[in-house]
């Protein structure tokens, strides 16, 4: 097989490799000029991020997926937990074979299921699937026994939520798999691990703690930040590329029916040109009333480029953050608010659904511009076969 | 130029090693120098790194530098080359960029002045009674950066830029 890699934003550094890849030696994180060589050599397939494909595939994984289990947990963009317990005259292993042969056959993704008590649990046999039952990509954990061996085979490192300095704690305690931790005194785990901890170990004794999420947590702070294709000398562009942000940020706040009070805008030069003048500049805005408004959120954050703009700088990145998120329908009307919150509300509606229908940013504010001279780099961008009408995938008959 | 960098020493390399720093990025370091310096062949600052990664950023970012290299500790010769840098030899001055302890002191009157113009001229900050603009530096690939902070901005910039303002 052909070594494949996928770069990272901007093309800056090697963020996916397959197996065939890491044996040519390239590691993780390793950034694309250092690698240039190997890629060469080999013949490595270089693919940028494409975020648009992505997207697409999971959600036509998960809605495979949902098909199965009514009760299901969006975890991250390949990850997702199923709620089983409610199945019991289920013959499990062969639900998990047949889940497996559908979303490879519905989507072309090879997926790994791990079966077991808790979340904790199904996490470990996942693992344990992916590296040692690579032929039925799948292990259920279904009696004791089979528990205690996934348990021995996994190294206390590699628990879900264990992090470096506590894998150093267990360490130093003796404790190196993850069966030595179920035998850990509740009361040590307490004082030196937290609550969270005591929630952990009890997973991994077949307790569940781990609550189920049905949505997603709406999040508390929302960032839209890029690094510029090329470094970004003039104030205009700068503003384009802050007003696309802000207009980004306002329309995740929308989709979580929320409002931002405060904003933090930044732009930055390239850290990594040490022979270059460096400059890092950010400015933390209260705004007067909370909004999520593309057409408020950009004039502050364009209020924000005016502070911290300085001209003779090389920038590479900027990039807009809200923070102090409600919800908005508990909004609170300044005295003195003068903006017609009521006809923002119609233009942002109206510009979501004819977005919506028609593609993303075909309407927007005249500062967001259309030629994107700072866009990101990407080229080595696979078609987004899924979502594009122009890119298709055609096969010959 | 305002030299805050701690020597490299020997008890320090330890500590280092015994962190599980065990990458260090050599560079030339021209912050070093002193006008009273006699005989010295080279100047160097080393900077250490636990994940072999990050050096090897740190040594992309510095490609300009002819004296660039990467030191890995388990590795024999190399070791033996960090163990004679950090104990001082003729001709070289060498750094770890750790800073000093008690580096606020050494902030000469003239570089106060240089950091005050380049808060009201520059940054045009106009600090009101009572307030204060927060100074700090911090190391970044062997280069020495100053951070400011009034109310609810920040601006980082390379120290030799205000130095030189």
């Amino acid at each position: 097989m052909k070594p494949v890699i996928v770069l990272s934003n901007n093309d800056g550094c090697a963020i996916a490799r397959s197996e065939e890849a890491k044996e040519a030696g390239i590691d993780m994180g390793m950034p694309f000029f250092l690698i240039e060589e190997i890629i060469r050599q080999h013949k490595v397939a270089v693919f940028s991020s494409n975020y648009t494909l992505y997207g697409d595939m999971s959600s036509r994984v998960m809605e495979t997926l949902g098909k199965f289990c009514p009760s299901i947990e969006h975890y991250s963009i390949d990850e997702a937990f199923l709620d089983f317990s409610e199945m019991k005259y289920e013959d499990l292993y062969q639900l998990g074979l047949r889940i497996r042969k559908t979303v490879t056959q519905h989507t072309g993704i090879p997926v790994t299921i791990g079966i077991a008590p808790t979340k904790t649990l199904a996490k470990m046999a996942n693992r344990y699937a992916k590296k040692t039952k690579k032929a039925s990509g799948m292990h259920y954990l279904k009696d004791q026994q089979l528990i205690d061996e996934v348990l021995e085979y996994t190294k206390v490192g590699d628990i879900w939520g264990i992090g470096k300095q506590y894998e150093k704690l267990l360490l130093r305690n003796g404790f190196k798999t993850a069966f030595d931790l179920t035998k850990a005194n509740d009361e040590w785990i307490r004082k030196n691990m937290s609550v969270v901890g005591q929630r952990m170990i009890n997973e991994l004794r077949g307790t569940p703690c781990i609550k189920w999420e049905d949505e997603p947590p709406p999040k508390k702070g929302i960032c839209t930040s890029r690094s510029f294709g090329k470094l970004v000398t003039s104030k205009q562009h700068l503003q384009e590329a802050i007003s696309n942000y802000a207009s980004t940020v306002s329309l995740k706040l929308r989709k979580q029916h929320c409002c931002a009070k405060q904003m933090h805008v930044f732009i930055q030069t390239n850290p990594f040109k040490t022979d270059e003048k460096q400059y890092f500049r950010s400015v933390d805005m209260q705004l007067p009333v909370a909004t999520n408004s593309a057409n408020e959120l950009i004039q502050h954050a364009l209020r924000g480029l005016d502070i911290i703009f300085l001209p003779g700088f090389k920038y590479l990145k900027a990039g807009v953050i809200v923070n102090d998120i409600i919800p908005e329908d508990q909004l609170q009307i300044g005295m003195f608010d003068t903006v017609d919150r009521d006809r923002n509300k119609i233009v942002m509606t109206t510009l979501d659904s004819v977005n919506k229908s028609f593609g993303r940013d075909l309407l927007r504010f005249a500062i967001q511009g259309y030629e994107k001279k700072w866009k990101l780099k990407a080229s080595y961008l696979s078609q987004r076969y899924t979502t594009n009408v122009n890119e298709l995938l055609s096969i010959k008959i | 130029m305002f030299n805050p960098f701690s020597t490299l020493s020997v008890p320090l390399l330890d500590a280092f090693v015994k962190s599980g720093k065990k990458y260090f990025v050599r560079q030339t370091f021209t912050r070093g120098k002193s006008l009273l310096d006699e005989g010295v062949k080279g100047y160097f600052i080393f900077t250490h790194y636990s994940e072999i990664g990050h050096a090897q950023h740190h040594l992309g970012a510095i490609e300009h530098d002819p004296n660039r290299f990467l030191y890995e500790w388990d590795n024999q010769e190399h070791q033996q080359k960090l163990i004679i840098a950090a104990g001082t030899p003729p001709g070289y001055k060498i750094y770890s960029s750790v800073f000093e302890k008690d580096w606020q002191k050494w902030l000469t009157v003239h570089l106060k002045d240089k950091v005050k113009k380049y808060i009201d001229y520059r940054l045009g900050w106009k600090p009101g009674g009572g307030e204060t603009v927060d100074f700090q530096i911090y190391s970044n690939y062997g280069d020495l950066y100053a951070k400011l902070k009034l109310r609810s901005q920040e601006v980082r910039v390379k120290l030799e830029l205000i130095e030189n303002g």
